[in-house]
């Protein structure tokens, strides 16, 4: 993976999209479902049109696009701690591993209502959703990263004195970029699910509202603009992390492509 | 340089000591080249990570030279992935807090050692097996230690890039001189390079040996019947192995 690469991914993506109109448009003309069931490309456009230049759009977008940020950044932060910690002192895995496999075996969704009760209607409640959605997926991430770190180079490491903290700098944490990148990556999604859940819960705006107030109106054109918009968010989330992963791992990832000359 | 006396290890196995090195006298004089060998699980490389300090002996006593400095080559060549040659190397300076400038320097001059200037950009999955252990042997290097301990540096690699690397370390240390403890399973190997062969058995030297071939060695030594004696002679010291074939099982084979 290289930049030539995730570009032409990227016109590829845009060509798929193209078609997958074409292909929507082909269906109606051909099905004629009822409008209210499922609308066309041109309506579904039209409502996004007027959305947009009220405003309205940009506003629910910014805040669940600030709620799913917030979350997925806080989750994310508490749960590479989780996985370093567990990693690290063995005491914390001893008293936590049944408190995580108890709570993993619950779909986390279900705790949405009881943070409603404790946390309030406001922002942060959709944003504590989201975070803790992702909490697990990138503690466990990171867990399984730093557990990788590999015997021969912690030798070498001691055998350099090298402190704790160079320790961690220079060996743990690039060991453990990896795994922990493809945390993020899972986590990016399910910080959506996580403040739309929380928005579902009772709110007036955001794209979760959108889409309860176009169910509540049978506007189904603004059902399908609040989808999109909530697809854009999750993909734009899940691009960056993969930006910041050809960034950071760069010459790495080059050794997973065999036959490509770096 | 280094003294050891009656040098003691144990490890616990669970409740049970269990006696790796027992009872070990060791000098090793600037600038020689002392080899020990043994078969694998004799605490050759327990003695090497007591030399070092890595390890605390269990009893006796280890003499360095004030001020000793070490560089270590194990066993694999355990580079990083994610640096660059140049970066691998360069990495005992930067735990050190040499400042930039000078690393360069000091790392170019490492790997001029090594022959391997021209690959510094490269990333360790560019290496063979070959460029990689000397990668590792111009990391030991690059604090221009006072002893340079090996730790079966080659025994990954074939046989005919082994007796090249032989020859390539005896090169390095026409030029530098360094003291090294070498720790290997090769009779050949460690008659072309030794100065002293000490033969590890149940914990102690059972045999020793001083080499008296001549200074600069090199392919053409090989060949001499002189080597060729000293093989025979230590291959018929070496102890009985009763239990074999055994199998023994190692983490799984990795080159860098
Ligand atoms: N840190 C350790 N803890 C417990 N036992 C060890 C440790 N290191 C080595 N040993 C044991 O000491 C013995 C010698 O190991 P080692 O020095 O690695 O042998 P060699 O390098 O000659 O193959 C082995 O039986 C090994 O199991
Ligand atoms: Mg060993």
């Amino acid at each position: 993976m290289n930049w030539s690469d995730s570009w032409r991914g990227l016109v590829k993506l845009g060509l798929y999209a193209v078609s997958l109109i074409v292909f929507w448009q082909l269906v109606i003309w051909v099905v004629r479902p009822a409008p209210w069931l499922f609308p066309s490309p041109t309506a579904v456009f039209s409502r996004l049109g007027d959305l947009a230049s009220s405003g309205q759009l940009w506003r629910h977008v910014g805040i669940t696009l600030s709620e799913v940020l917030s979350g997925f950044c806080g989750g994310s932060a508490l749960g590479f701690l989780l996985g370093y910690s567990l990693s690290r002192f063995a005491w914390v895995e001893r008293l936590l591993s049944p408190l995580l496999v108890a709570s993993n075996s619950v779909p986390v969704v279900a705790f949405a209502p009881l943070l409603l009760l404790w946390f309030g209607s406001g922002f942060q409640t959709k944003a504590i959703v989201a975070a803790v959605m992702v909490f697990l997926p990138v503690g466990l991430n990171t867990l399984q990263g730093f557990r990788a770190v590999r015997d021969v180079h912690r030798r070498l490491m001691f055998s350099l004195h090298a402190n704790r903290r160079q320790i961690f700098l220079l060996l743990e944490l690039p060991s453990a970029l990896p795994s922990i990148l493809t945390g993020l990556k899972i986590a990016a999604p399910l910080a959506v699910v996580g403040a739309v859940v929380g928005e579902f819960l009772g709110t007036w705006e955001g794209l979760g509202f959108l889409i309860l107030d176009a169910n509540a109106r049978l506007d189904t054109p603004q059902l399908f603009v609040a989808l999109f918009c909530l697809s854009w968010v999750g993909m734009g989330l899940y691009f960056a992390i993969q930006f910041l992963e050809i960034k950071v791992l760069g010459p790495q990832m080059r050794t997973k492509l065999p036959g490509k000359p770096p | 340089m280094i003294h050891v006396e009656a040098l003691r290890k144990t490890f616990m196995r669970g409740t049970v000591p269990h006696v790796v090195l027992d009872g070990i006298d060791l000098h090793v004089e600037a600038e020689q080249i002392v080899t020990v060998i043994g078969r694998s699980g004799s605490g050759k490389s327990t003695l090497l990570d007591c030399l070092m300090g890595l390890e605390q002996p269990t009893s006796g006593s280890i003499e360095r030279k004030q001020g000793l400095k070490f560089g270590y080559v194990f066993q694999r060549p355990a580079l990083l992935p994610w640096r660059t040659v140049a970066g691998n190397v360069g990495l005992p300076l930067v735990v050190a807090k040499i400042p930039k400038q000078r690393r360069r320097e000091m790392v170019q001059d490492a790997l001029n050692k090594v022959g391997l200037n021209y690959a510094a950009g490269l990333y360790p999955f560019q290496l063979s097996g070959g460029m990689a252990q000397r990668v590792a042997i111009a990391r030991a290097l690059v604090q221009d230690p006072d002893v340079l301990l090996l730790d079966e540096p080659f025994s990954a690699l074939d046989p005919l890039l082994r007796e090249n690397m032989n020859v390539n370390l005896l090169k390095l240390w026409q030029i530098t001189r360094k003291t090294m403890v070498l720790v290997t399973h090769s009779i050949d190997e460690a008659v072309i390079l030794s100065d002293r062969i000490l033969l590890l058995e149940k914990g102690r030297f059972i045999q020793q040996f001083d080499i008296d071939l001549a200074r600069p060695r090199g392919f053409d030594t090989f060949k001499t019947p002189q080597f060729a004696e000293w093989v025979r002679l230590i291959h018929a010291h070496l102890p009985e192995q009763p239990n074999l074939p055994r199998v023994v099982l190692e983490e799984p084979h990795e080159l860098v």
